[in-house]
């Protein structure tokens, strides 16, 4: 992880649960409630609207029962159950600690996280080099 | 969805798929086997430390809010 003096991130491809390099990146979610922190490796996924989380992290990140909406959610293998928060999580990059923003997750079953477009890339201009195996993040 | 063990998350889904009706447990968390309640509990660690749940079991929240959809 290199941060440049500009603020932009340059960040290595990690290994998957398979073992596999690919554009993870790992965010520190800042919980509902005071005190609760989580890092959590997710995939930049373009094709994701919003960050999705495992569900089990939701009560990690302060959530009740009641924060959460169920929802559908529509993906490539079809459609899923899924919960939305009603209410945001904070959340940074490691290695940019100082540029926070706002995450709503939708959390599923038997998926692992995802990073989307309406937080992460809301907040972030993000480039994928595939030959040099990296991400470079730069704070909008 | 980029990638992900599929067969790992169309069991997870399919463990979702309740054979009862939720609304009693509104506000709570549920573990389902096979369909049906085995336990409940206002916190899903609570839910998990119970005798009754096992690992398998699937531990979701039951909102009193309606469902909705959107893509991913």
């Amino acid at each position: 992880m290199v941060a440049e003096q500009s603020g932009s991130l340059i960040a290595p491809y990690k290994p998957g649960p398979d073992g596999q390099l690919r554009p993870y990146l790992l965010l520190t979610l800042l919980g509902v409630k005071p005190g609760l922190e989580v890092e959590i490796l997710g995939l930049i996924d373009t094709g994701a609207d919003r960050s999705v989380l495992p569900i089990d992290f939701a009560e990690e990140l302060g959530y009740t029962v009641d924060d959460l909406v169920p929802r559908e959610v529509s993906q490539v293998e079809g459609s899923a159950s899924a919960w939305v928060a009603k209410k945001p999580c904070q959340a940074f990059v490691d290695g940019l600690p100082d540029t926070t923003f706002e995450i709503e997750p939708v959390f599923v079953a038997g998926l692992n996280a995802l990073w989307g477009r309406a937080d992460l890339m809301m907040n972030f201009k993000i480039g994928v080099s595939e030959r040099d195996r990296q991400l470079t993040l730069e704070p909008n | 969805m980029t990638v992900q063990d599929q067969e790992s998350f169309r069991e997870a889904q399919s463990k979702l798929d309740a054979k009862e009706d939720l609304a009693p447990y509104m506000g709570k968390w549920v573990a389902l086997r096979n369909g049906k309640v085995v336990a409940s509990d206002l916190s899903a660690k609570g839910l998990r430390g119970q005798s009754e749940v096992r690992p398998t079991d699937a531990i979701i929240p039951v909102p009193r809010s309606r469902p909705g959809y959107f893509i991913a």
